[in-house]
């Protein structure tokens, strides 16, 4: 006689479970676990360049200190911290909303998250070699010749960016397979979620730009050791070349930190505006048509070099093209809270603050993108407004939309709404304070990557530094937040939010489809 | 608009909250904070200003329309008054009107941008030509029709850097040698670079051009009033890239003439004191200044700073004398320590090679000659 | 779910197949299309000078033909499960291999276990006297919980 049993045993626990665990929601929180922790690395980066900023003159540390801290800086926060949070919410999200019982690789996708462990304790261990000459301190650019220059840092930073790209590379392989062979039946494509869509389009710009990436890295690495003349003009080579090569995988980089934001943001609008995402068609055709675009664009990082006119009318007009298909989707989020029944819980604040302040990041992209203004703009503050707008009130804010948004799916438990809009009110202040006024110091005249500055950008400065220091350490609130939701609190429906649509919501699991059905014949 | 520095240090939350009034009253802020591009002195920088407060004030409007709607929708479509939810999810005519009409002021920005552009990129006709050569870390100025060319480096006091004294008014945006230029003229300008890349930037005249080693990048100006007009190194050099400023003094005609004059006549009085056998404390005495540029890597006492190696008791320094004058002279390939032959006199190596050997508890009691660098070059 | 079950005296079976939305032809232009792409930047960096990328062109073309063929070669992965009148045997197919399994039917038990506080929350295994085989590792929770349910009524049958 047999019966099914029904009883507990055991799973595994500790250090084993996360070391060789396959199931895509494991390695969805080591990925977000890992860019938490290391949010704070890099933030901890920042606020040493903030704190040496706040007064005019050399406080805290000498200049080539201070240039591996803002390199570092860029390399943990690009790679270390928006990247992998972006994987670890592809993780978590995409089998649920798929349909799909796992990743379509997971044995891979354990090694691709394993990897950049390593990668960054390579990276960073260079900190403690100050005598062997330190971290990277040429930028995360690395512009030779001056990455020529740079002591044993610079060789640990290559190996270990070779490193972040097979992890990334192999991460976005998943995720196509993911996306194209585990749907559910009925998942048609034009039905996915926007955020499938989004990730979808990422990872077939990773897929392009990381061979380029590794490449120019290990064309610099030639250079360095082996005798070759790449970006060496007395040997024959170009080093403008290299701004080619870097900025042809560092714009798409740029897509690939910003495409999964705006497709969080488009699961998060609709639910709180209880009204269906506004012309889906045109986002997804508005995503794929960024990504396009951003194959054509690359030189407008590199107005400066001496390009011949026509090139650089050409990379303007391209980059001019783009705010198009980013203006869509912009006015498609706000049609969606049109005439919506809004509320504003943590997920939904922190969803508007990116639509408002990714704008303003946006539009001063545009600016930058013609040409004679940028002339004016080109490496200095401004710039670096910019590209804080677009990546910390843009990816950062949208990260944190996301992880409030699905937190009570995956603990299980509400998050304390009102520790949450401490948080989201604290960090707006300091994001703002700490960005905004760089616009003015950079039209003004002070150029970026600099340690010290003239009287005159004092006030801003001091500003900026307050600011960054209340964005700071409101982070921690985040972290509390995040702690207490694992460990318990209020439960949370399977529906967690009024107005959630989706498979990932409407059922406390995806909907069980015809895997297994008894067949005509036997063999 | 005007720069006002802040000699007085006023309190972080004084700071706040005038920074809180800034916000909401932006005309009273101008007074205070200068919040635009600073004051164009040639065409093309009042062009650019031109183009920027319009685009600027293009991308202003966008936003405040845009965000209105959403602010509209933010209040009145809420939840909490009862705001039931539509369910359109589609409009043609609405997403075809937002796609057409910010392409076409895309097309209105671009036409005059792209004018400009073209302006700037003409360099035909020029009166006169200056090339400008980046150092790690100072500029290099060559007049090839005047047969000029000096150094151009930071004369903010170390002191200053390092919080020992009182900042003064140009702090960081002050030079031993500015380069000069007439006013109401053309004068094109050849860029390169020596060691890596950096960047000649000076927002009134409204230039920026990489100076890339192994290319020349033209550009040019027309300075339409005399004043001194200052800017700095905007690509990342190295370690000391925040520290090497430009400084234009842009001058009438007469006054540009008698300053060749003065300028050659300082070249033929210094080619002359080379000539003559210095005492070992008159080396030590100017070696001492001119280790000052030394100083930036090496430590104001020998001692090195990071990757850059010490001086004090090093083999170098204290081996022998031909090494020394080799690796100071012709500098270490792959490095940052340059050819200084090319960038300093006989006179200043000659002495600050003399000092290097007799300080920093090195004692080789060498004295070496302008004429020794010279045979040696 | 167990309409139209094979029946012939006493006999049932079942076919546990994960679902697969990729055809094989969809399979050869997805990788037509990221390889052709890769490959079409890295030639154009070559013609530059910039030689080195092709290699890790090359290299990436080569990880996702290696992880195309693994998906090709699992397309089929699937579980045949035969109850007979007095045994149950087991199919378990996997890229390219097989391995077969049966139990004597009396003896045979359906276990599904619960495992709360893990990510995976079920784990089905059917076998007997110690020797157990898990089942359905590769569907849905909610599936397998069908799936040990329909065991259980064609066992008990
Ligand atoms: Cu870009
Ligand atoms: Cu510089």
């Amino acid at each position: 006689m047999a019966t099914a049993t029904a009883h507990h045993d055991a799973h595994p626990t500790g250090i084993t479970r996360w070391l060789f665990t396959t199931n895509h929601k494991d390695i969805g929180t080591l990925y977000l676990v890992f860019s938490l922790f290391m949010f704070f690395v890099g933030g901890t980066m920042a606020l040493i360049i903030r704190a040496e900023l706040f007064e005019p003159g050399l406080q805290i540390t000498n200049p080539h200190f201070y240039n591996q801290m803002l390199t570092l800086h860029a390399l943990v926060m690009i790679f270390g911290v928006i990247m992998p949070a972006f994987v670890g919410f592809a993780n978590w999200q995409l089998p649920m909303m798929l349909g799909a019982p796992d990743m379509a690789l997971p044995r891979m996708n354990n090694w691709s998250f394993w990897i950049l462990p390593f990668a960054f304790t390579l990276l960073l261990s260079t900190v403690f070699m100050q005598d062997q000459g330190g971290g990277p301190a040429g930028g995360w650019t690395m512009y030779p010749p001056l990455a020529i220059q740079g002591g044993i840092g610079t060789d640990f930073t290559i190996l270990s960016i070779h490193m972040m790209g097979i992890s990334s590379v192999l991460g976005a392989i998943n995720v196509i397979a993911t996306i194209l062979n585990m749907r559910a039946p009925g998942m048609t494509l034009m039905k996915m979620p926007l955020f499938v869509w989004t990730w979808l389009i990422t990872a077939f710009l990773l897929i392009g730009a990381m061979p380029v990436l590794a490449g120019a890295v290990t064309m610099l690495l030639t250079d360095r050791h082996f005798g070759t003349h790449f970006f060496d003009a007395a040997g024959g080579g170009d080093p403008v070349l290299f701004q080619h090569v870097f900025w042809f995988f560092g714009h798409p980089e740029v897509y690939i930190l910003i495409l999964p934001a705006f497709g969080i943001i488009s699961q998060v609008i609709p639910t709180f505006s209880r009204k269906p995402l506004f012309g889906y068609n045109s986002m997804v055709y508005a995503t794929a048509s960024i990504a396009f675009l951003s194959h054509v664009v690359w030189a407008h990082h590199m107005f400066t070099v001496g390009m011949p006119v026509a090139g650089e009318l050409f990379f303007m007009y391209a980059t001019m093209l783009i705010a198009v298909p980013t203006g869509v989707k912009i006015f498609n989020w706000i049609a969606t809270m049109w005439r919506g029944a809004l509320t504003f819980e943590t997920p939904m604040l922190f969803a508007i603050a990116f639509v408002i302040l990714f704008t303003i990041g946006g539009l001063s992209g545009l600016m930058l993108a013609i040409v004679p203004a940028d002339f004016q703009y080109q490496d200095t503050y401004f710039v670096v407004a910019h590209f804080h707008y677009v990546l910390v009130t843009g990816a950062i804010v949208a990260i944190f939309a996301g992880a409030y948004f699905w937190l009570p799916k995956w603990t299980g438990h509400m998050y304390n709404e009102r520790l949450g809009k401490w948080h989201f009110w604290l960090t707006m202040i300091g994001m703002n304070l700490t960005f905004f006024p760089m616009h003015f110091l950079g039209l003004a005249g002070m150029q970026r990557r600099v340690p010290d500055y003239a009287l005159q950008f004092t006030d801003f400065n001091q500003w900026a530094s307050v600011g960054a220091f209340i964005f700071g350490f409101s982070q921690l609130l985040f972290v509390i937040l995040v702690i207490q939701a694992v460990r318990g609190g209020k439960r949370a429906t399977a529906q967690v939010w009024e107005g959630a649509e989706g498979l990932e919501w409407t059922l406390s699991s995806p909907p069980p489809y015809h895997s297994f059905a008894t067949p005509p014949v036997v063999k | 608009m005007c720069v006002v520095r802040s000699q007085s240090r006023r309190g972080v939350l004084s700071r706040l909250i005038s920074g809180i009034t800034l916000a909401a009253v932006p005309v009273l802020a101008a007074a205070d904070y200068q919040l635009n591009l600073p004051p164009p002195v040639s065409y093309i920088a009042r062009r650019i200003l031109d183009l920027h407060n319009l685009i600027f004030i293009i991308c202003v409007v966008i936003f405040v329309i845009v965000f209105g709607f959403m602010f509209y929708a933010m209040v009145v479509h809420r939840k909490s008054r009862g705001h039931k939810p539509a369910t359109f999810h589609d409009n043609m005519t609405f997403e075809v009107v937002w796609t057409v009409i910010p392409f076409l002021i895309l097309v209105g920005m671009a036409i005059p941008s792209t004018a400009t552009l073209i302006e700037m990129t003409d360099v035909s006709k020029a009166d006169m030509t200056v090339k400008i050569t980046g150092y790690q870390w100072k500029w290099k100025y060559d007049y090839p029709d005047q047969d000029l060319s000096f150094f151009s480096s930071l004369s903010t006091p170390r002191d200053q850097i390092e919080g020992k004294a009182q900042k003064g008014e140009y702090y960081l945006h002050e030079v031993d040698n500015p380069v000069v230029l007439p006013v109401g003229k053309k004068v094109r300008f050849l860029m390169t670079g020596n060691d890596v890349i950096h960047s000649w930037w000076v927002p009134q005249l409204g230039i920026k051009t990489d100076a890339i080693p192994g290319f020349i990048n033209e550009t040019w100006t027309n300075i339409d009033q005399p004043g001194v007009y200052r800017g700095v190194c905007a690509e990342l050099c190295g370690k000391d890239h925040g520290f090497m400023p430009i400084v234009v003094n842009a001058v009438s005609q007469e006054e540009f003439d008698k300053w060749v004059v003065a300028q050659k006549q300082k070249a033929s009085s210094d080619a002359a004191s080379a000539g003559k056998t210095w005492t070992r404390d008159e080396l030590m005495a100017k070696g001492k200044q001119v280790f000052q540029t030394c100083a930036a890597c090496h430590g104001p006492n020998g001692e090195g700073i990071g990757p850059f190696p010490k001086l004090a008791g090093s083999k170098i320094a204290t081996g022998p004398l031909k090494d020394h004058l080799n690796i100071v002279l012709h500098g270490k390939p792959g490095t940052a320590m340059q050819a200084f032959g090319t960038q300093m006199n006989d006179v200043d190596l000659a002495a600050v090679i003399t000092y290097e050997r007799n300080s920093f508890g090195n004692k080789t009691g060498d004295v070496v000659q302008p004429a020794q660098v010279k045979a040696a070059r | 779910m167990n309409a139209g079950a094979a029946h012939e005296s006493g006999s049932a079976s079942l076919v546990v197949r994960p679902n697969r939305s990729l055809s094989v032809a969809g399979m050869v232009v997805l990788f037509l299309a990221l390889s052709l792409h890769a490959a079409a930047i890295g030639v154009w960096f070559t013609l530059a000078g910039a030689w080195m990328i092709l290699p890790f062109t090359m290299l990436e073309i080569l990880i996702v033909g290696l992880l195309c063929g693994w998906i090709y070669r699992h397309r089929d992965d699937c579980e045949l499960i035969t109850v007979e009148a007095d045994r149950i045997h087991i199919l378990k197919r996997e890229g390219n291999g097989a391995s077969r399994y049966d139990f004597p039917r009396y003896w045979a038990r359906v276990h599904l276990d619960r495992r709360s506080g893990s990510a995976s929350p079920t784990r089905l295994r059917i076998g007997s006297h110690g020797r157990y085989v898990a089942l359905g590792e590769h569907i849905n929770d909610a599936d397998r919980v069908l799936l040990a349910q329909e065991l259980t009524r064609l066992l008990r049958s």
